[in-house]
């Protein structure tokens, strides 16, 4: 019957539970444990740089040893938020800037005013600094960041007939460009519609008409104003009205979006430097010595949306003192250098800016000279929920559910009451 | 039954069966063949319009770098150690349960029997903000008692129910049959229904283990060291932001349907009836 | 019952309740008191049942519960038919069908967000397969966006569901077939009876507590199922797969408003407690055979 194998499997489980009560724990007795939550330490344009500079701040202080945590992609914020919540936090997080204004608010992240130097302060970019403050503090370290510019892919470009030495700045121009690259099955622009990048993307559009999410003091929405309505309606009408984005938008992430540049399926996008790795890693042949790189496009003032990434000391860090001790470390002019001409960071230090190995690198070049006229969103609390609210009032245009103005009307109402609380 | 041959209804019958089954089969598999060849593409192969089915160069390559990349060795372990110390706490406790539920009807059986099932309808992610809390004040976190507690949690109750289902079925005239012969309640239990019920059971055990083989939220939230990662949330940090190796993926994801495959394997002729009509002839 | 066995049913039951109640009890009542909390960034205040109110207020809400339920009695219905067949042609204990057995099981087998990135792939309008295949045989003239598509979205996602679900409803079936006496055929059979009256009369009513318990089970599992479409299309396109659970992952996570989140999860859990009740009560009724 059962006997044999029940017998085997119940002396199994057994054996499993013995051995398991004694959970063998190795690490040394008087090391400390720095925790580093990120969702990126794999990637392999990340792990190698990554890599050595803990084994070098490891070998500087030998009682310190950095753990990487790498919860997978769109699982960290909710792992650190349950552990928050219980009064755990990793001691250092990278954490994207559509993130940083409900973690200040729920106290689950340190001020990092007492630690930060004038020197560190003098060394970084200004915008970036004030980027990662809420309320005049500090508490997001930038640590890279991307700058959306658009890119082109210069087979289509030339055979199109268009020069390649002068690329679109208006919107308008950008749109002649898309109609004439417009091929079907290759199209003219691929865009993200889908997922949180769909709100960087909006920000950019929004931001060259000119147009904000909120006002000065972040007490009212101006998503009902015509310059965001016009934001919307232009580049939703890429679909409804030009028909030069792939079909089925709404389910373009990240992922297919590069992949469709790629593959060559789209001839331009709107993306960041960091999508150059992968599209030389995703089809070498077709994207080798391809691509030409433009600014985003601005109806009014030229303007784009900078994505940052903060390096974040957890609330209940025990080794506060250390752990930025590491955060300095990772940024030094030595690492930062390091890292934005091999893994193509963008950097934010203002001497690593000027460097000449970063000067020299072509595609950085390009995407610095974006970041005078980059902002980043604004940090308050409510930004989660005003992001996915600004997802979906876009879809909703995108798939015919609801016109422009409606949309626009309907998400200001809302996010209204989301500030009113 | 005679067999004329002007009766052709029986292999008519027995094709359309069979092309029935294969038209099911096919569903079933198509996507994870598609898996299977994905995963033994190069990169660069991946994707092509039109798609192709069978790669140019087919290589297990793919294979050898999700090894190289990760530890999916301790993903294995760690995921055994939990899955099968889990399903062999709860299946025992589950299947007296089971029978206590199934032939023991005294006041407030139905309730508990409802409060059991009522535990099962809570989404995961509100459950395991508690879940995170408790356990961080057993000081359980990031260790294989505090996932298997959890595990238990929905495994438990998951056995319990099937196994009463499969109980119900089996008369009680058999129960009763061997109680008169001389057993005990008990022995009844085992020696008499248990078998009876093996197909049941079989199923029930392979079902509760795959459960707990692809859980993914606590194992998310309630294991955080490198070396206590389970499957199914190391899997999918190849999916990366700025990388996102398809071969490499699905090359991880069939390694990890292997030791259910195994498993299945060995219990999978326990669902066939063989075994059962000995024992109800007696 | 024997009249002497009144704790030995304690005895059996015993272990179960204890171990569930501890395992379960204190995460099951923090949820609910929860529900009772506007816990928002900032404030952490009791408001009695002022986030049921705005969540009932809220259309959005409404219409998470239609596509909730559209999606699981459409995928649960799905599961039982197909896998109702596919029970009775597994029956024969025939080498196909060993091997059968086990290559149905392996879409179980796989883990789901492996599972919906698959698809998304065979969905997907310029590289997947589906679009390819329906071009070339002239079913559709050019490229559906399935999952893209407000129209064909909740469609796609219920396919992928029921991809996933009918072969363990199959094999569940499959198990309780197998129980089923010969003797009840045989007789059946020399009664006169034809193939859908045996299933009527024999195959179904013996199938009872399996049909059950499969029931249930999967009414729960697919209700609170969030992983699957969120991977697929996170509730889009607009809001057309938005299912309750999806909304509590973004009331509790994105939006950092666990309170609401928990009332979402009771309402759901009551939604759950109506339909369960009614298959169990259902099948208490028919007991009477």
């Amino acid at each position: 019957m059962l006997s044999k194998h029940g017998k085997i499997m119940w002396i199994l489980g057994l054996l499993i539970l013995v051995l398991v009560s004694f959970n063998v724990v190795t690490i040394a007795k008087d090391s400390i444990t720095i925790t580093w939550m990120s969702e990126n330490h794999h990637e392999p344009q990340i792990k190698a740089v990554r890599g050595k500079l803990i084994q070098e701040f490891e070998e500087l202080h030998p009682n310190v040893f950095i753990m990487q945590i790498q919860p997978p992609l769109e699982g960290q914020w909710m792992k650190f938020s349950i552990m928050a919540r219980a009064g755990i936090t990793p001691d250092i997080m990278d954490l994207g800037c559509e993130y940083l204004g409900s973690a200040v608010d729920r106290g689950w992240v340190l001020n990092l005013d007492k630690y930060v130097a004038e020197e560190d302060k003098e060394n970084m970019s200004k915008n970036a600094l004030n980027a990662g403050k809420v309320d005049g503090k500090i508490y997001g370290w930038p640590f890279w960041g991307g700058i959306y510019g658009m890119y082109y892919n210069k087979r289509f470009v030339i055979e199109a007939g268009l020069n390649p030495d002068n690329l679109p700045e208006t919107w308008d121009e950008f749109l002649d460009w898309a109609k004439k690259m417009n091929n079907p099955p290759v199209y003219g622009y691929a865009g993200i519609w889908s997922s949180g990048t769909l709100f960087h993307h909006h920000l950019a559009r929004l931001y060259s008409n000119g147009g904000d999410i909120l006002n000065d003091d972040y007490t009212k929405c101006l998503l009902d104003q015509p310059e965001a309505v016009e934001a919307l309606s232009f580049w939703t009408e890429l679909d409804s009205k030009h028909k030069v984005i792939p079909p089925g938008p709404t389910t373009y992430t990240y992922q297919e979006q590069t992949r469709a540049f790629a593959y060559e399926l789209a001839a331009s996008m709107t993306n960041a430097l960091w999508a150059m790795p992968k599209l030389l890693g995703d089809n070498p042949e077709a994207m080798t010595d391809n691509i030409l790189i433009g600014q985003n496009p601005y109806r009014t003032v030229p303007a784009t949306y900078a994505k940052i990434l903060y390096q974040v000391i957890g609330a209940n860090s025990e080794n506060p003192d250390i752990a930025w001790e590491f955060i300095k470390y990772l940024n030094t002019f030595e690492a930062a250098t390091q890292r934005a001409v091999e893994a193509k960071w963008i950097p934010f230090r203002t001497d690593v800016i000027n460097a000449p190995e970063v000067q020299d690198s072509e595609d950085l070049k390009q995407f610095l000279g974006f970041m005078e006229t980059a902002k980043t969103n604004p940090n308050v609390p409510q930004i989660g929920e005003i992001q996915s609210r600004i997802i979906e009032m876009v879809q909703m245009v995108l798939t015919g559910q609801a016109t422009p103005e409606e949309a626009s009307i309907e998400a200001t109402k809302d996010i209204d009451k989301m500030l009113a609380k | 039954m005679e067999k004329s041959k002007l009766n052709l209804k029986p292999i008519f019958l027995r094709t359309f069966k069979t092309l029935l089954l294969l038209i099911f089969i096919f569903f079933a598999i198509f996507p994870v063949f598609w898996m299977f060849t994905t995963s033994i593409r190069l990169n660069r192969d991946v994707f092509s319009i039109p798609p192709l089915l069978w790669p140019s160069h087919p290589t297990l390559e793919p294979y050898f770098e999700v090894i190289k990349e990760r530890p999916i060795g301790t993903y294995f372990l760690n995921t055994l150690i939990v899955a099968i110390t889990t399903i062999s706490f709860s299946a025992p406790v589950g299947a007296l349960g089971a029978y206590g539920f199934s032939r023991f009807k005294f006041k407030g059986s139905g309730l508990i029997l409802g409060f059991i099932l009522a535990t099962q309808m809570f989404p995961y992610v509100v459950i395991v903000v508690p879940y995170f809390q408790v356990l961080a004040s057993l000081k359980l976190l990031d260790t294989y008692q505090g996932l298997i507690i959890a595990y238990t949690s929905f495994c438990l109750p998951f056995i319990t129910w099937m196994l009463k289902g499969f109980f119900d079925a089996i008369p009680r005239e058999l129960d009763e049959a061997a109680m008169i012969d001389g057993c005990s309640r008990i022995q009844a239990f085992i020696r008499v229904i248990l078998p009876i019920s093996l197909p049941g059971l079989a199923a029930t055990i392979i079902f509760a283990f795959l459960v707990a083989w692809n859980h993914y939220v606590f194992a998310l939230v309630l294991a955080q060291s490198p070396d206590k990662m389970l499957l199914s949330v190391g899997i999918p940090t190849l999916m990366g932001q700025f990388a996102f190796p398809w071969n490499l993926l699905m090359a991880a994801g069939f390694m990890a349907i292997l030791p259910p495959i195994i498993m299945y394997s060995f219990l999978g002729k326990y669902l066939v009836k063989g075994l059962t009509t000995g024992a109800m002839k007696g | 019952m024997f009249h002497n066995e009144r704790y030995l049913g304690y005895f059996f039951i015993g272990p179960t309740l204890i171990t569930i109640t501890l395992v379960m009890v204190f995460p099951l009542i923090y949820g609910f008191v929860m529900s009772f909390f506007e816990d928002e960034v900032i404030l952490t205040q009791f408001v009695g049942f002022g986030n049921y109110f705005e969540i009932i207020n809220n259309p959005k809400f409404w219409n998470s519960l239609m596509i909730t339920l559209i999606f699981t009695l459409s995928s649960v219905g799905l599961h039982f038919v197909l896998g109702m067949i596919l029970a009775l042609l597994l029956n024969d204990n025939s080498i196909v069908n060993s091997v059968a057995r086990v290559i149905v099981l392996i879409p179980w087998m796989v883990g789901e967000s492996i599972v919906a990135i698959m698809w998304k792939w065979v969905f997907d309008p310029s590289f997947g397969i589906l679009n390819y295949v329906f071009t070339k045989i002239g079913l559709i003239s050019q490229n559906i966006a399935w999952l893209g598509d407000p129209r064909f979205a909740l469609l796609s996602v219920i396919i992928v569901r029921v991809w996933r679900g009918f072969p363990f409803i199959g094999l569940l079936l499959l198990a309780g077939l197998q129980a089923i006496p010969e003797s009840q055929y045989e007789a059946a059979t020399v009664d006169g009876a034809n193939s859908w009256q045996i299933f009527r009369f024999i195959t179904l009513p013996n199938l009872k507590h399996v049909i059950t318990v499969a029931l249930t089970l999967d009414l729960i599992w697919t209700m609170r199922s969030m992983a699957l479409i969120n991977v697929l299309t996170e509730g889009g396109p607009g809001n057309a797969t938005k299912t309750i659970p999806i909304r509590i992952y973004e009331e509790g996570f994105q939006f950092v408003k666990l309170g609401s989140a928990a009332a979402y999860s009771v309402l759901l859990f009551v939604i759950l407690i109506v339909f369960v009740s009614i298959v169990i009560l259902n099948s208490f009724s028919k007991k009477q055979d």
